[in-house]
């Protein structure tokens, strides 16, 4: 399963390696871009002052709680955005709050999802995430 | 004694002149010594002490003469004249120069001697009590004229025979004695011839004019008796009427043939009363002939009636026995002035009426003097006040009374309704409001109920007057006479007047002391009011202070009374309090006013004052709210106060939720990460190392991983909790019934196939926060399936009872159940009561639902026996849907 690469915000380093881990025990060979902080993300979908944009992803891994921007901060500035508008934001989060629920479908996410503890599971969920928003969605493209 | 020694002189004298012998009585009574020492003993004449003693008991006897005792008296004036005869005698004796008249063969009487006798003689004559002998010599009677003129003129023929003897014939001494005698003797003869001459003619005239007179008066009073203009009667000393006019006859009441049949006695026709006055009449007659002055007196007329008159009589005869008298009738004048005296009396009693409504302090007085003096000014027999009674009977009351007989009138029981009772005078004039009078109450039909009573009293004559205020009646004074006809006009005018004077009075006093009552008891109502009450007068002074009043002038009463406000309180005619005061008092309106009071000494205090303008000044009525007002000022503070300090704590408890949100965030997202790290590396290792791993370590690894994922359910358990408290509620109606079926229908998803009898109470409707809600039947109803997963036939209930008024709600299973002892620990956060493996969780489940039911302001509890199955009752406050 070659394609267009993921974004994967997330500052936890542990959460990184268990979520690549879950992504590759599920056989997901899109290439994953790891962007730190929100600002990082920023840079990379819509470019900084020195440079252009790197990528559209076909998926961006969104976790809420980032250092410098937060998740839902870059959520809305993606969307604000035309060239990231349409891009599947899945939020990869540890909390069940509802505002943070209910903040992150407001600003346009497309799916919502809480990290399980339980690894096995979130093996499970990543595998449905991989199948669902690298497979069969459908993003209008420009 | 004045007898015995008029015997022992006459002895003497007797003895004297026949035996030549002195007695001597001097020498007897006088000690031997005096006339040896040469005192002269001087000697009386027997005859002087004759006539000494005579003239002493002629005194003693005319001092104890009695009225009508005549003997006495005579004997008294015969010695008189005795011992006057006796010394004309001795003094002609020396006047003839004849000793033995004045002296005898003894010792002499002194010629000044003599002379004394005759005046004194004389002088008693004339002065002792009856004087009869002066009084007949006095008389106009002829015998008395004749009497007058004899002796002065005997004595003057003694005179001047006795000069001419003395000094004339005495000085011829050639004449011989019996010339002398002879001379002298015609000499008297002559003398007494032209005596006698003069005295006749005198005689011969008075007789003459008496006769004549007498025949002219009898002339006279034939006419005058017959004229009838007075009553004339001839009568006697025996009490007979022997003759008398048709006037008098008239006058008494008989006729002709009575005073021919010797049936009327002047005696007899005189009252008791009168007899005293007739015996002086008479004697006065007897003595003198005729009244000196006519007298009044009672005859009784034949019919029994007093007849008043005036009366004159005199004796017709010498012997005094027959006379005639004029009798005038004076009725007319007895009863003008009988009038005229009660009016007098009438007007005396209306002057000492006057006085008493000055001086009356209360109505009862006032009535009972009024009546007192009318009776004893007015001489009433009775006097008495009644007051008409609004009572069933128009009963009189008596209030009053004075006089004689006061039970007349306790017996008399009056009405004034026009009844039997109320037809007499007293009841007529109630009625009537007139003045009612009975000149005689003998002829007053109406009268009858009292009639016999009226006459047993002597109550001859009534007058009733009425006692008004204004048109009304509301008494009746009533006043008895004695006398009949009685209460002329003028004397009704007068009594009316006392009557009204007494009635306006009553009134005034009746009005006053109800007016003093009125007072007293608004006095001690203001006294007893816990405002202060003061009134002040027009001029500022205070006028009255209650004890409140007084405490809050912080003043003593006895410098405030009397005093202005502005010597009290200098510069208070400058505040706004004494502005509205001046302005209550000047448009005669009332006036109120909240003000702060500064006292002299600078303490304050708030008023709130009324003002009320009365007729001696205004009414102030102050209530101290000093203290009202630091209360509500503290109260007001302390409302601010309250106010910020809420303020304040919704700050903080914003700020505490803020927090504790940010901290439940941070544990939600934080706490979880590295739970997912150990849970992640741990099965990472398992897969990655599996070959190097036995199965010790693969066992440990799975140890690891199971606390990690049970933490991360406790971290959701907690967080689960923590929302509930800070959630804000969203209340709508909620449908428990279908709730219920909805959370077992997912319990049923979770373990099928497992037997549970569930059995949901329809239509239980409440209102109240759903989700919330949601969590309490997902705990509740999760407990009792899962506690009931041992039973092989497990039996699970949700519906209501109404317990005390109250809906309860009730979950109810047949499951293990619980020790009840633990039964307070229930819903205490992590408190369980079974061993985890037996039966999963993490004790947060009540003690949310605990909040929940909390927050919707109910109640839960339970009840249960080990393996005997738990109840769990829940109320909730949100309104309760049919």
């Amino acid at each position: 399963m070659k394609g267009r690469s993921i974004l994967l915000v997330e500052d936890n380093p542990n959460d990184e390696v268990l979520t690549l881990r879950a992504l590759k025990k599920n056989n997901i060979a899109n290439q994953v871009t790891v962007a730190r902080d929100g600002q990082e993300a920023l840079d990379y979908l819509l470019g900084s002052e020195n440079n252009l944009p790197i990528e559209t992803p076909a998926v961006v891994l969104l976790d809420l709680k980032l250092p410098k921007v937060d998740g839902l901060e870059v959520l809305k500035r993606m969307r604000a955005n035309a060239s990231t508008k349409f891009i599947p934001v899945v939020i990869l989060t540890s909390s069940r709050e509802d505002s943070d629920l209910l903040n992150g479908y407001l600003n346009g996410t497309n799916s919502y999802i809480r990290k399980p503890v339980d690894f096995n599971q979130f093996v499970e969920a990543v595998k449905h995430i991989g199948l669902y928003w690298l497979i069969f969605n459908e993003v209008p493209t420009f | 004694m004045v007898l015995l020694f008029s015997v022992a002189i006459v002895l003497q004298f007797i003895l004297v002149s026949a035996t030549k012998v002195v007695l001597d009585i001097e020498g007897w009574i006088t000690p031997a010594l005096l006339s040896e020492h040469g005192y002269v003993i001087g000697r009386m004449s027997p005859l002087t002490a004759l006539l000494f003693a005579l003239l002493a008991a002629a005194m003693l006897l005319s001092a104890s003469v009695d009225n009508g005792d005549r003997g006495r008296d005579r004997l008294a004036q015969g010695a008189a004249a005795v011992v006057f005869t006796v010394s004309d005698t001795l003094l002609v004796g020396y006047w003839y120069g004849a000793p033995l008249l004045y002296g005898g063969t003894f010792t002499p009487v002194a010629a000044t001697t003599s002379i004394a006798f005759i005046l004194v003689s004389t002088a008693f004559l004339f002065e002792s009590k009856k004087a009869l002998l002066a009084r007949w010599v006095m008389s106009p009677s002829v015998f008395s004229r004749f009497t007058r003129m004899v002796i002065p003129g005997t004595m003057g023929i003694i005179l001047v025979v006795g000069w001419v003897q003395t000094s004339v014939l005495t000085r011829l001494r050639a004449v011989d004695q019996v010339l002398s005698f002879t001379l002298s003797a015609l000499l008297t003869a002559c003398l007494i011839g032209v005596l006698a001459v003069i005295v006749a003619r005198q005689v011969q005239t008075a007789v003459t004019r008496a006769e004549g007179g007498l025949r002219d008066s009898e002339q006279k009073l034939r006419r005058f008796y017959e004229s009838n203009l007075q009553g004339v009667i001839y009568w006697n000393m025996n009490g007979q009427i022997v003759d008398a006019n048709d006037k008098f006859l008239q006058m008494v009441g008989y006729s002709r043939e009575e005073l021919i049949a010797g049936k009327i006695d002047w005696v007899n026709m005189t009252p008791p009363e009168y007899r005293v006055v007739d015996e002086q009449s008479v004697l006065e007659l007897r003595t003198a002939g005729a009244n000196e002055k006519p007298f009044e007196k009672v005859y009784i007329r034949k019919d029994g009636t007093r007849l008043p008159i005036i009366i004159a009589g005199t004796m017709l005869d010498e012997a005094r026995l027959n006379g005639v008298a004029f009798v005038l009738d004076i009725t007319d004048r007895k009863q003008v002035e009988a009038r005229l005296a009660r009016a007098n009396r009438a007007l005396k009693m209306l002057n000492a009426c006057n006085g008493i409504a000055i001086h009356a302090d209360n109505e009862e007085r006032l009535l009972k003097d009024t009546c007192n003096r009318i009776v004893e000014v007015g001489e009433y027999k009775l006097a008495w006040v009644g007051y008409a009674e609004d009572d069933e009977h128009k009963s009189v009351r008596p209030v009053a009374l004075a006089g004689t007989d006061g039970d007349y009138v306790e017996h008399a029981d009056i009405s004034w309704g026009d009844n039997e009772r109320g037809r007499g005078p007293t009841g007529t004039c109630i009625r009537t409001g007139e003045i009612v009078i009975n000149r005689n109450t003998s002829t007053q039909l109406h009268y009858d109920p009292w009639h016999s009573r009226a006459t047993e009293k002597g109550y001859v004559s009534s007058a009733t007057f009425p006692l008004c205020v204004g048109d009304r009646v509301y008494g009746a004074l009533m006043v008895y006479s004695g006398i009949s006809d009685a209460f002329d006009d003028e004397e009704t005018e007068l009594l009316a007047e006392v009557a009204n004077d007494m009635a306006y009075s009553a009134v005034a006093l009746r009005e006053r002391s109800a007016r003093v009552e009125a007072e007293e008891r608004y006095r001690s109502t203001l006294d007893s009011m816990l405002e202060g009450c003061q009134i002040v007068g027009h001029d500022f002074r205070y006028l009255y202070l209650n004890d409140v009043a007084v405490q809050q002038s912080h003043i003593s009463k006895d410098h405030l009374l009397g005093r202005t406000m502005m010597e009290v309180y200098p510069g208070i005619e400058t505040t706004e309090m004494f502005s509205t005061l001046k302005r209550c008092m000047s448009n005669k309106a009332p006036g109120h006013l909240q003000n702060e009071f500064v006292y002299p000494d600078g303490a304050r205090s708030w008023f709130n004052l009324s003002f009320e303008p009365v007729p001696e000044g205004v009414f102030i009525l102050s209530e101290d709210i000093t203290e009202d007002r630091r209360l509500a000022e503290e109260a007001k503070k302390y409302h601010e106060h309250l106010e910020e300090l809420v303020e304040e704590r919704t700050i903080e408890l914003t700020a505490t939720n803020k927090e504790l949100e940010a901290f439940s965030y941070s544990v939600s997202h934080d706490l979880r990460a590295p739970l997912r790290s150990i849970d992640g590396f741990s099965l990472a290792l398992l897969e990655d190392y599996a070959p190097k791993l036995d199965d010790r370590a693969k066992d440990y690894i799975g140890r690891v991983r199971g606390a990690s994922q049970s933490m991360a359910v406790l971290i959701d358990d907690l967080l689960q909790l923590s929302r509930m408290t800070r959630r804000e509620l969203h209340i709508e109606n909620v449908d428990l019934t279908s709730m219920a079926h909805r959370v077992i229908g997912d319990l049923r998803q979770g373990e099928p196939g497992r037997p549970v009898e569930f059995t949901v109470m329809p239509n239980l409707m409440i209102s109240g926060d759903a989700n919330l809600l949601r969590i309490v039947l997902v705990n509740l109803l999760g407990n009792a399936w899962k506690f009931t997963s041992r039973k092989p036939m497990a039996r699970i209930e949700f519906g209501k009872i109404q317990k005390q008024g109250e809906t309860v709600f009730i979950v109810h299973d047949n499951g293990a159940g619980f020790d009840p002892k633990y039964s307070d620990k229930l819903f205490t956060p992590f408190q369980r009561l079974h061993n985890t493996s037996e039966f999963p969780g993490t004790g947060i489940g009540l003690a949310t639902v605990q909040r929940i039911v909390r927050r919707h302001g109910g109640r839960v509890w339970a009840e249960a026996e080990i393996n005997e199955g738990a109840t769990f009752f829940f109320t909730l406050k949100g309104i309760e849907k049919p």
